[in-house]
């Protein structure tokens, strides 16, 4: 089972529409896929129209208790692992368990039969969950608003993936929200897109995406011939074929 | 998660609205426009993919495979004919067509109109939690509206909504869905609309007889199911579907003619002798089909025996064949559907449902014996001519003393079989299982005498035909007979073997204890 974390310490730089689209290419691609919904406020859960079971939080999610709480979305080869909102302290709970082990890989491993890939919809922060996340991760797609503060974060997380002694080459950036009439959008991408990190992919700022949140639908289901679809579509060609060199 | 459920008691058209009215509000159905397809049925005219648990049927020019419970086995296209047969299909259909019905056609047993729809229930964030698809199928009939049979609803839960299947379920229990579904259920269920149910014509002959009963009840009962049979293939044969519908025929003829033979004693019926005469007459027009028919159907056979050079005169014999099959079958066509023929048949309608009233008071006390009693006699009398002439026949004994000994066999072969539920089953299975070893081994010394002798004449006849093409035609034949002569001396010489191990001393002992 390959992971993909779909991380970035900031928020509001479109790493749900990323994680859910995605996780449609890749379930779309024949690949037994799940997609886990880390982020307390279940937006990939909503996209998907899937509520969390009753009986679900965080201390089963800590157990490796998954199983019992997967729900299948409308789409085959794709299930969903929705969030809890008990999981905004999941980075306490894990650091009180201790452990300087990977628990999120032993977590993941009762499900690692069944699903060829696992897709991690992460929170927007940079604590101990995202040290385990980095880890436990085959590889950790970064979504970066083509500006000045993203481009800092990102150099951050290049920083703490050293700090973790990470493989650098598990970090792929691309460029998303990209508004090509900004100078600023432009020249940063001038700048930094031909480094080795960024895909060439690039998921422009467009209403369809920001319209999931109406339709409830990967954008390839809702608008198929839109642009925005053709744009996850390559960038999840593009990913899988990064994660596949690794 | 998937589930499938079946009903069988539809009275009309299943609303499924109606059927999941009992669901909460939280839930919704959706409903996909139904597709309707026209399916249809096929079976040999005996039943042979059925008696192997196969079920074939067609759409179009799909031609589907499946077992019994509608798991698919082979698709694929063939032809749009009424009655194909395995070679008007091609790969691997073809071979396990070949392998199941032989020379048979296949023929359409029921045409039934499916109506597919495909639906969703939702919950309230219009999420998917169950999907499902409702069949219904009709009968169709030639001028009246189509008859319900039944459906089956197919139920696929999705991952994590357990609920909405349980709750589902349990409607479909409640409203007397059984839990699963059979393709076979829904044939039979097709058939028995019509009428029919599967099965319902063997080749093989089998009776109930009571050991009480009169001979003369007895033979009434066989005779009539004798003759159903013969006019169950009367259509078959006249619209020469395939080759069995006239061997089947042929066969409860002989079996009729040996019967009313073996009874010329007990039951003597003024009428019996020109009765006799005519069924005699029935075999003697339906004898040269039937004869061109095995030579055709071991077409590829002859091939096989000859190399290379001799082929194309071969193909001209077959050719010819052929072409005298179509002359001869319009005879015998015409034969069939003329008014003396029919008259014919009704007239031995009559005399077998009246054998009892039409004893002469000399054949009274005969004719009242019990079935058992004469049943015992006439296979004792069969059995004992067979050892005895059996036994005498040795390596210089002619040709017609095997001829003979064949015939008896084939005589106790049928007493056998007419009188078989009157023993013991074990006893009787293997008895008649060494009989027919012994006859395989007569029958075949038979049929390759007179596979010679029919070539034989062909061959004399050439001289009339075009030279170039008779000579051809005579080397291929010449070289048949070779072959022909050579295997009959390897049957003949293994005719020892074959009836010492019918009369060893453990089947002596089973003949007595029967009779």
């Amino acid at each position: 089972m390959k992971i993909i974390a779909i991380y970035s310490s900031k928020g509001g730089v479109g790493k749900t529409a990323t994680a859910v689209n995605l996780a449609y290419g890749c379930a779309r691609s024949g690949r037994k896929t799940l997609l886990c919904d880390m982020d307390p406020q279940g937006a990939a859960g909503y996209y998907y129209r899937i509520r969390p079971k009753e009986s679900f939080n965080r201390k089963q999610f800590l157990k490796g208790d998954l199983e019992p709480f997967i729900r299948g979305t409308d789409y085959e080869n794709l299930d969903l692992l929705p969030t809890h909102f008990s999981f905004r302290h999941l980075d306490i709970a894990l650091d009180e368990r201790g452990g300087a082990g990977n628990e999120l890989k032993r977590i993941f491993a009762c499900i690692e039969d069944e699903y060829e890939v696992l897709i991690l919809d992460c929170p927007p922060n940079m604590t101990l969950l995202s040290e385990k996340i980095i880890m436990a991760a085959d590889l950790v797609v970064t979504p970066v608003i083509p500006t000045t503060l993203s481009i800092l974060s990102f150099a951050q997380l290049i920083k703490l993936t050293d700090k973790l002694e990470v493989n650098r080459k598990k970090l792929v950036a691309f460029f998303s929200m990209v508004d090509r009439r900004k100078n600023m959008h432009s020249d940063t991408i001038a700048k930094f897109g031909k480094k080795k990190m960024f895909l060439a992919s690039e998921i422009p700022y467009l209403a369809d995406v920001e319209k999931m949140g109406l339709y409830r639908q990967p954008v390839a289901v809702s608008v198929p011939s839109s642009a925005a679809a053709t744009a996850y579509a390559q960038l999840w060609l593009e990913v899988w074929r990064r994660g596949a060199l690794l | 998660m998937k589930e499938t459920w079946s009903t069988s008691t539809l009275s009309e058209q299943i609303d499924l609205a109606v059927l999941l009215a009992g669901l909460s509000k939280h839930y919704a159905l959706l409903e996909d426009d139904a597709l309707v397809e026209t399916l249809c049925y096929l079976d040999t005219f005996d039943w042979r993919l059925y008696d192997k648990g196969l079920l074939c049927r067609r759409q179009g020019r799909s031609y589907v495979l499946t077992d019994f419970s509608g798991e698919y086995l082979l698709q694929a296209d063939g032809p749009t004919s009424d009655q194909p047969l395995f070679r008007d299909f091609e790969g691997a259909m073809n071979e396990k067509l070949a392998e199941v019905i032989g020379v048979r056609a296949l023929l359409p047993l029921v045409e039934i109109v499916r109506r597919r729809q495909s639906f969703q229930i939702v919950n309230h964030d219009q999420k998917r939690v169950l999907s499902g698809l409702l069949e219904q199928d009709h009968l169709m009939q030639e001028g009246g509206s189509p008859i319900p049979l039944g459906g089956s609803l197919r139920v696929e839960g999705v991952r994590g909504y357990s609920k909405i299947m349980a709750k589902v379920t349990a409607i479909l229990q409640r409203q007397g869905f059984e839990a699963g579904y059979s393709a076979e259920r829904g044939l039979r269920s097709a058939l028995a609309a019509m009428g029919r149910k599967p099965l319902d014509y063997c080749s093989q002959f089998s009776i109930r007889l009571d050991p009480t009963e009169t001979i003369v009840q007895a033979a009434q009962k066989i005779f009539l199911q004798l003759l159903a049979g013969m006019e169950r293939n009367i259509p078959g044969m006249i619209e020469d579907i395939d080759s069995e519908f006239l061997h089947d025929f042929r066969v409860a003829l002989r079996r009729t003619r040996s019967l009313l033979g073996s009874l010329k004693k007990t039951v003597s019926g003024a009428e019996v002798e020109s009765l006799q005469q005519e069924l005699q007459k029935i075999g003697l027009v339906t004898g040269p089909v039937r004869d061109l028919d095995v030579y055709l159907l071991e077409e590829s056979g002859y091939h096989a025996m000859l190399p290379e050079g001799l082929q194309e005169g071969l193909a001209v014999f077959f050719k010819g064949l052929r072409r005298q099959r179509v002359k001869e079958f319009r005879r015998l066509q015409k034969a069939l559907q003329a008014k003396t023929f029919h008259q014919f048949l009704l007239r031995w309608r009559r005399y077998v449902e009246d054998l009892e009233t039409s004893l002469l008071p000399s054949d009274l006390t005969t004719g009242h014996e019990t079935c058992k009693k004469v049943a015992v006699k006439a296979i004792r009398k069969r059995l004992r001519a067979i050892l005895k002439d059996g036994a005498l026949i040795g390596p210089q004994s002619p040709d017609a003393d095997l001829h003979s000994v064949r015939i008896q066999a084939k005589k106790l072969r049928y007493l056998l079989e007419f009188y078989r539920s009157l023993f013991p089953e074990p006893a009787m299975d293997s008895l008649v299982k060494s009989l027919k070893k012994l006859q395989d081994n007569l029958g075949s010394f038979n049929d390759l005498s007179v596979q010679q002798q029919m070539l034989a004449r062909y061959q004399n006849g050439l001289a009339d035909g075009e030279p170039k093409k008779a000579v051809l035609v005579a080397a291929a034949l010449g070289g048949l007979i070779t072959h022909l002569h050579e295997e009959q001396v390897n049957v003949r010489q293994k005719f020892d073997l074959a009836f010492a191990q019918f009369t060893t001393a453990e089947n002596r002992k089973l003949f007595h204890s029967l009779v």
